[in-house]
């Protein structure tokens, strides 16, 4: 490391513009005297301006807090073809749920990355045995012990909860959803609708349900055994971040859908609506729900 | 780029402060702040004798360096450290509540000395084994037991400060028709444990940040309505930048 040797001013010295200049020019040395040794080699904390690298953070609360489950939210399962609209999450009063980046929103560089993180407390029910429906994607015969077949659950189906973010303005008016998320609205072949397993990479699932069944032999299914355990409340949490293309966010939510079963076309996964199963039992399947957190950071990328 | 003085000084001329200054700034703001990245060297352009040394205290998983803190243990792999829950620690899970009844879970805490504001994230996972349960019912001293929860949440302090809004549920382990155990060979559970109902993972991420300087407590704590809730894996982590 380099160091500046020139005498001090002293008292009584006159001040010449050589002088002067000379003093600058010391920090315009080459190789003596450089960025590196001068600064960059004696960086450290105190030198780095405020929120250099964790530029801001943000948090919000999903639904509404009942520790008890006194107050819950509901939703309903579509059972119609194309499918209903998602459910936003809200509170008891039906006002949505946002993590507000503010008016001016937060603008994502190209260096930067926005990480987000949720969570939720949700109660799937339902009534009977939706998944035993003609048609259920949800559904799969086994042979029995006795000479027959026996429909069960493949424990396949699911809730799905995924964000959509607004990048128009603090109105906050024009949600859609995330990169590299969709709204399991595509129509891939005849009645059914869902994303590719690539568009659900903001996705959080709820099982809907668990069946399970004792006594099994040699393949064969003891139809009298058959159980399907209560699954009750739950939290349930996801996490989705992007960087790439500079944009300016202003706030996101969160959509509630169901249900889904897995399912392929074509050798492409999918997520795909089971409106079938989704519209058994009275009421249909539903997923309760209260409270939950999501939170926010923007960091630089290195 | 290299320092270029902004005012070259000519003899006979008026010697003005601002131009003094305006050098002077500009130095101030080369050495200080004005950092591009076209300043950097490729390699090594910080020297580790510049900066606070980074430390590591590998019992309690933590690393502090010019940036801030980095966190993490883990009670799975080969060193399983089991924690549990019950709800003789949270009033035999009575109907109400309250910030006091959260109890901290064992082991799942970091204690940090932050030497700056911060912001970051504490972050945490765990599988658990929620009863079962089926000690009886008693009106106004516990729930129903059905419907026994046990509740996992974050606190940022100490439990007083509890996310309750964050809190995730597990629910008290049952079979069909509410049949909890076997009290005939083999003992135990009456009905398998699914990983949906009763045993099953559950994971969350609490947000950090705060323009105090001090030591610092994150952790995970719990209120109970089960008898014995067992934490088979777990893990927390911890992020805080300085700001």
């Amino acid at each position: 490391m380099s160091r500046i040797n020139r005498g001090r001013i002293t008292d009584g010295q006159d001040i010449t513009a050589s002088d002067l200049n000379d003093r600058f020019d010391d920090y315009s040395q080459a190789g003596a005297l450089n960025a590196f040794n001068v600064r960059d080699a004696a960086i450290d904390l105190p030198q780095v301006k405020a929120d250099w690298f964790a530029r801001d953070s943000y948090e919000a609360t999903l639904g509404e807090f009942s520790l008890d489950h006194t107050s819950v939210n509901t939703v309903t399962a579509s059972s119609s073809t194309p499918p209903a609209a998602g459910h936003i999450v809200q509170d008891f009063g039906g006002t949505a749920s946002v993590l507000n980046f503010g008016l001016s929103g937060v603008t994502i560089g190209t260096g930067d990355v926005l990480r987000v993180y949720w969570d939720l407390s949700v109660n799937p029910t339902y009534n009977g045995t939706p998944w035993t429906a003609i048609g259920a994607l949800g559904q799969y015969v086994f042979n029995n012990t006795v000479a027959g077949t026996t429909t069960v659950a493949t424990s396949g189906n699911v809730w799905v909860l995924y964000p959509q973010w607004d990048i128009t303005s603090s109105a906050l008016t024009n949600f859609v959803d995330v990169p590299g998320q969709s709204d399991f609205t595509t129509n891939y072949t005849g009645s059914l609708y869902g994303n590719t397993l690539a568009q659900c990479e903001a996705t959080t699932v709820i099982p809907a349900w668990v069946q399970f069944f004792a006594d099994a032999s040699d393949g064969k299914v003891n139809a009298s055994k058959l159980y399907d355990s209560r699954i009750g409340w739950r939290g349930v949490s996801g996490a989705w971040h992007y960087s790439g293309l500079a944009t300016t966010v202003y706030g996101m939510r969160w959509i509630i859908r169901g249900l889904l079963h897995p399912d392929q076309n074509a050798n492409v996964n999918y997520l795909a609506y089971d409106t079938v199963a989704g519209g058994q039992g009275s009421p249909n399947p539903q997923l309760e729900y209260t409270s939950g957190k999501a939170s926010a950071i923007i960091m630089r990328l290195g | 780029m290299a320092y270029t003085k902004p005012n070259t000084f000519s003899a006979s001329t008026v010697l003005t402060a601002a131009d003094v200054e305006g050098n002077t700034e500009e130095l101030r703001a080369y050495l200080h702040e004005g950092v591009v990245v076209g300043d950097f060297e490729s390699s090594t352009w910080i020297q580790t004798r510049h900066i606070q040394p980074p430390t590591f205290e590998p019992y309690s998983g933590t690393q502090h360096g010019v940036s801030g803190h980095i966190a993490g243990q883990s009670g799975g792999g080969l060193g399983v450290r089991l924690s549990f829950c019950t709800s003789y620690l949270t009033g035999n899970g009575k109907d109400n509540a309250e910030p006091a009844d959260w109890v901290a879970i064992p082991n799942t805490t970091f204690s940090l000395r932050m030497h700056r504001p911060y912001r970051g994230f504490f972050h945490w996972w765990m599988e658990l084994e929620h009863g079962p349960d089926n000690v009886p019912y008693v009106a106004g001293q516990n729930y129903n037991t059905n419907d026994r929860l046990n509740y996992i949440a974050p606190y940022l302090g100490n439990t007083g400060f509890a996310d309750q809004t964050a809190a995730q549920e597990g629910q008290n382990h049952q079979g069909p028709s509410g049949f909890y155990w076997n009290t005939a060979s083999p003992v135990g559970a009456r009905y398998p444990f699914t990983v949906a109902a009763g045993y099953g993972q559950r994971d969350g991420v609490m947000r950090i940040e705060s323009n105090s300087v001090g030591t610092v407590t994150a952790g995970l704590c719990y209120y109970g309505q089960i008898d014995r809730v067992g934490i088979v894996n777990w893990g927390i982590a911890l992020e805080a930048w300085y700001i």
